[in-house]
């Protein structure tokens, strides 16, 4: 505790604005950018940012991305980068780094607390986030789908289906569908795979490209049952007695702050980073949207009542298994390649 | 000199920011070693569906747009002239994307239909379907296709009419041998010019076909922005321009006026 404690008041007395000999330093903008937008984006800024902003008197702005890594390489590749922290799956971050897309961290917080493999040289993790299966409670009251091999079968679970439009994740539940068990996915047996998802296809209504989209389909009716990002549909609160999901078979995925190349405030992103890893910030941020913190520090700060809810909580965590993100960065494009083709025949 | 300057002062700029820039793109992709140009055969129902939705968004906007365009330069009241032009351009200051999630939130609204007593099923089912995804596009070109047509009706020589008339022809005569032939050039022209413009579409499929229709455009975008893999992404937009090319040519050819 009390590393923290100092490591704290180092990053605020050397980089406040509200020291007078600093004031030049009071021009700074750092540009922080999420993946995704709704109430994920909504628990960074007010875990985060909010009191970054109010300890060192920084202008920060908080805007959104969708895994755009086009966007963010032509920003690279033009030396015109406008992004101080990115916010990337591990799949972007791996081929990112191959790529040569990041800078390595400048200030480094105290990982030894953190969940093996979270941390490294260019990037440190923030959270394990899941996609769940999930559905209008209200439709199957008698039946709750369980696992993917529920939502495969249109006959004891009838409903208009939606999944993400992206073969990650979709290609492993449709595995589990099949019958594979978790440990022996990967390397994933992608003809099987897509043999499985060709029943289904007629099947799904939409397929969803934003986080907000399943939650909101869901309760205004469009659709009964789908795949989602499971700290969306937390984030509804006890208000909430429409959607329904289930650990059972959720994929897990580990999302990495990452500072891009020539970003013009790279010290200070990294700063910005160290602050973000605290964890009596990531546990703030875990009881607004119920992902799981990286920082295992940080689950001595969160709410006893919300902790069952995290993917990282034991019982939770066992239902689940984690996306191979180094099959995916070796096998992203021709299998997406593939993924477009089939969606269209 | 001055003369000169005013009359190709366009043609200049559009010469060094649209064409350049084509062109240095263009040589670009074609100069890179390692193109896999077998993806207009890979993406082939995407390139199909593409070719099939655009044609159609073309004819039908043009075959809508037409009567409108009539009615509008053939009133007598400036009223009904100036109530068609806000009622067409009204909605074109709205925006793309508020025009798509109206169309959803049409269709997905029960009691909106209720109130319109319209048939919710059907409308509900519609969603997410090929047909809507035509059905909108056509109600976004609308607009463009009317402005392009107003110009060949306006270029309608009056006499031709009162000749027509005193000739003792019926109205739909006069409709199909007098009108139809000079606004001919123009209804060419609209054909052409939606059609090139709605091969690129990808937001309208996107959001109108639930992910389900992938136009080429949306191919492109997963190329550019998912994998930000720029080669493939150039090779298929090329694949694109190359089906402009009849517009530019019927472009040309009405510019040096050749009679046809």
């Amino acid at each position: 505790m009390r590393k923290h404690f100092l490591s704290f008041i180092i990053i605020v007395l050397f980089l406040g604005c509200t020291n007078q000999q600093n004031s030049k330093n009071c021009n700074v903008q750092l540009t922080v950018v999420s993946y995704g937008g709704g109430t994920y984006h909504q628990s960074h800024i007010d875990a985060f940012i909010n009191p970054y902003k109010l300890y060192t008197g920084f202008k920060v702005n908080p805007i959104v991305w969708n895994a755009e890594y086009g966007k963010l390489k032509s920003m690279i590749q033009s030396r015109n980068v406008t992004w101080d922290v990115v916010e990337v799956t591990d799949a972007i971050l791996k081929r990112g780094i191959k790529e040569g897309l990041f800078e390595k961290l400048s200030v480094f917080p105290d990982t030894s607390t953190f969940i093996s493999g979270t941390a490294s040289y260019y990037a440190v993790g923030n959270v394990y986030w899941g996609t769940v299966l999930a559905y209008n409670k209200k439709k199957y009251n008698n039946n709750v789908p369980s696992s993917w091999k529920d939502f495969w079968d249109v006959t004891n679970f009838p409903g208009r289906r939606a999944l993400y439009d992206n073969p990650r994740g979709n290609l492993e539940f449709a595995l589990l569908a099949d019958g594979v068990s978790k440990d022996s996915l990967y390397p994933l047996d992608v003809e099987r795979a897509f043999n499985k998802l060709d029943e289904i296809k007629p099947y799904i209504r939409a397929w969803w490209n934003d986080g907000t989209e399943p939650v909101q389909k869901i309760l205004n009716n469009s659709i009964d049952i789908s795949s989602a990002w499971s700290g969306r549909i937390f984030a509804l609160g006890s208000s909430n007695k429409t959607i329904g999901y289930t650990w059972n078979d959720g994929a897990l995925e580990l999302d990495w702050w990452a500072v891009p190349k020539y970003s013009k405030e790279k010290i200070i992103a990294s700063r910005f980073i160290a602050f973000a890893s605290m964890p009596e910030n990531m546990a703030k941020q875990a009881e607004m949207i119920g992902y799981g913190p990286v920082n295992e520090l940080a689950f001595k700060y969160v709410n006893d009542s919300i902790k069952k809810h995290l993917p990282t909580y034991p019982l939770n965590w066992n239902k689940t298994f984690v996306i191979n993100s180094d099959w995916w960065a070796k096998n992203e494009k021709v299998v997406l390649e593939k993924w477009l083709k089939w969606k269209s025949e | 000199m001055k003369s000169f300057l005013v009359k190709y002062i366009p043609f200049i700029f559009i010469t060094i920011f649209f064409l350049f820039p084509i062109f240095i793109w263009i040589g670009n992709t074609l100069l890179e070693s390692g193109n896999d140009y077998s993806l207009i055969l890979f993406y082939w129902k995407p390139f199909r569906n593409t070719f099939y939705i655009s044609i159609l968004t073309s004819i039908f906007s043009v075959f809508l747009s037409y009567p409108i365009a009539f009615v509008w330069w053939s009133a007598k009241s400036k009223l009904l002239k100036i109530i068609i032009s806000i009622g067409i351009f009204t909605p074109v200051t709205f925006g793309l994307l508020t025009r798509n999630y109206a169309w959803i939130g049409l269709l997905s609204d029960e009691n909106l239909i209720k109130i319109l007593s319209l048939n919710f099923e059907f409308l509900n089912d519609l969603l997410y379907t090929t047909k809507i995804v035509i059905i909108v596009m056509v109600y976004l070109f609308i607009p463009l296709s009317y402005f392009i047509l107003i110009q060949g009706f306006q270029g309608i020589n009056k006499t031709t009419i009162d000749a027509a008339i005193s000739m003792g022809a019926e109205p739909s005569e006069i409709l199909v041998k007098v009108i139809f032939p000079q606004t001919r050039r123009q209804v060419i022209i609209a054909l052409f010019f939606i059609f090139s413009n709605s091969i690129g579409f990808y937001v309208t499929p996107k959001m109108l076909g639930g992910g389900k229709i992938d136009l080429v455009g949306n191919i492109i975008e997963r190329y550019l922005i998912l994998l930000g893999d720029f080669k493939s992404a150039s090779i298929i937009s090329l694949y694109l321009l190359i089906a402009t090319i009849p517009l530019l040519l019927v472009a040309i050819i009405n510019m040096l006026k050749i009679r046809t």
